[in-house]
């Protein structure tokens, strides 16, 4: 076996990363099972690589599809967007990493609102003043009974723009991976 | 004039009706898929495609997979059965493929 079928199927494995480790195993194993067959067909390795394509398109074609099989927010579905943004060319570089670091950063802040909002709450219910968590306008700053319904309302706003960052993302991914299938086949 | 862009829609609708279609004949592996498919312009389909499409379809639970050893001292392959799911859901694409066959011999006979 030459050399650069382990060259190829390394930049695969690396490319499928944000993927769980049996299941690259798995991928790797397959392609090498063909290549090997290609081989034995008496097929040289530019003609193997001319069929397969770059590992970069043979990836993204198992990026896309595990981005887009559930539409749920997980790290591990942030890691493979921001791979797949890497392989999906320099039109998108920039609308990708935005929309799904907006997302992802809106959906925290509102949950963080929320919860500093219950703290303040609770700790003037206790008779506390913290004075690091308060709703300020300007110099005006809320009484804490209006600051918990009001932090409780910035926070599902702020996670609503979040959700719709995300959405978008995923849709930008879909739209991409249609387009690139549109092109191959 | 230029079908191309046409024609990939169609080929984008069907390759997965076909795969099941072959699978179910028989148990097989990806690159007998791929060279099965190249048999016909219309169909054929490159690596990147077919293996994100296999992985797909053993995620949704209609096809299962199992590594075999070949005789021919080549690696072992990776053979696709089709589940119980799968066979139910390749009815329900032959019906409504049928009827688009039927529909357009229809407005044909017109």
């Amino acid at each position: 076996m030459g050399n650069w079928v382990n060259d190829y199927l390394e930049k695969i494995e690396k490319y499928l990363r944000p993927l769980p480790a049996g299941e690259r195993v798995d991928i790797t194993a397959e392609i090498k099972s063909e290549i090997m067959e290609l081989q034995a067909a008496g097929k040289t390795p530019e003609e193997i690589l001319n069929r397969l394509g770059t590992p970069e398109e043979l990836a993204k074609g198992y990026l896309g599809g595990a981005i887009l099989k559930d539409p749920a927010f997980t790290f591990r579905k942030l890691g493979a967007i921001l791979a797949f943004y890497s392989l999906a060319g320099a039109a998108w570089l920039f609308v990708l990493p935005v929309t799904s670091v907006l997302g992802v950063s809106f959906m925290f802040s509102g949950v963080a609102a929320a919860v500093a909002g219950i703290i303040q709450f609770a700790a003037h219910l206790l008779g506390i003043e913290l004075p690091w968590v308060c709703m300020q306008w300007g110099d005006y700053a809320l009484p804490p009974e209006l600051a918990l319904p009001c932090a409780i309302a910035i926070g599902a706003l702020l996670f609503l723009a979040g959700r719709l960052c995300w959405g978008l993302t995923l849709k930008i991914i879909g739209k991409l991976s249609s387009a690139r299938a549109k092109i191959q086949n | 004039m230029n079908v191309d862009e046409w024609r990939s829609q169609i080929k984008r609708g069907t390759l997965e009706y076909c795969i099941l279609l072959m699978i179910r004949q028989a148990p097989r592996y990806g690159y007998e898929l791929i060279s099965c498919l190249e048999a016909w312009p219309i169909l054929a389909a490159r690596e990147s495609t077919i293996y994100p499409l296999l992985r797909r379809l053993l995620k949704e639970g209609f096809l299962t997979a199992f590594w075999q050893e070949t005789a021919e001292g080549l690696p072992p392959r990776k053979y696709y059965t089709i589940t119980p799911q799968g066979l139910e859901y390749l009815d329900a694409m032959d019906g409504e493929w049928n009827s688009l066959v039927k529909a357009i011999d229809g407005i044909k006979g017109e």
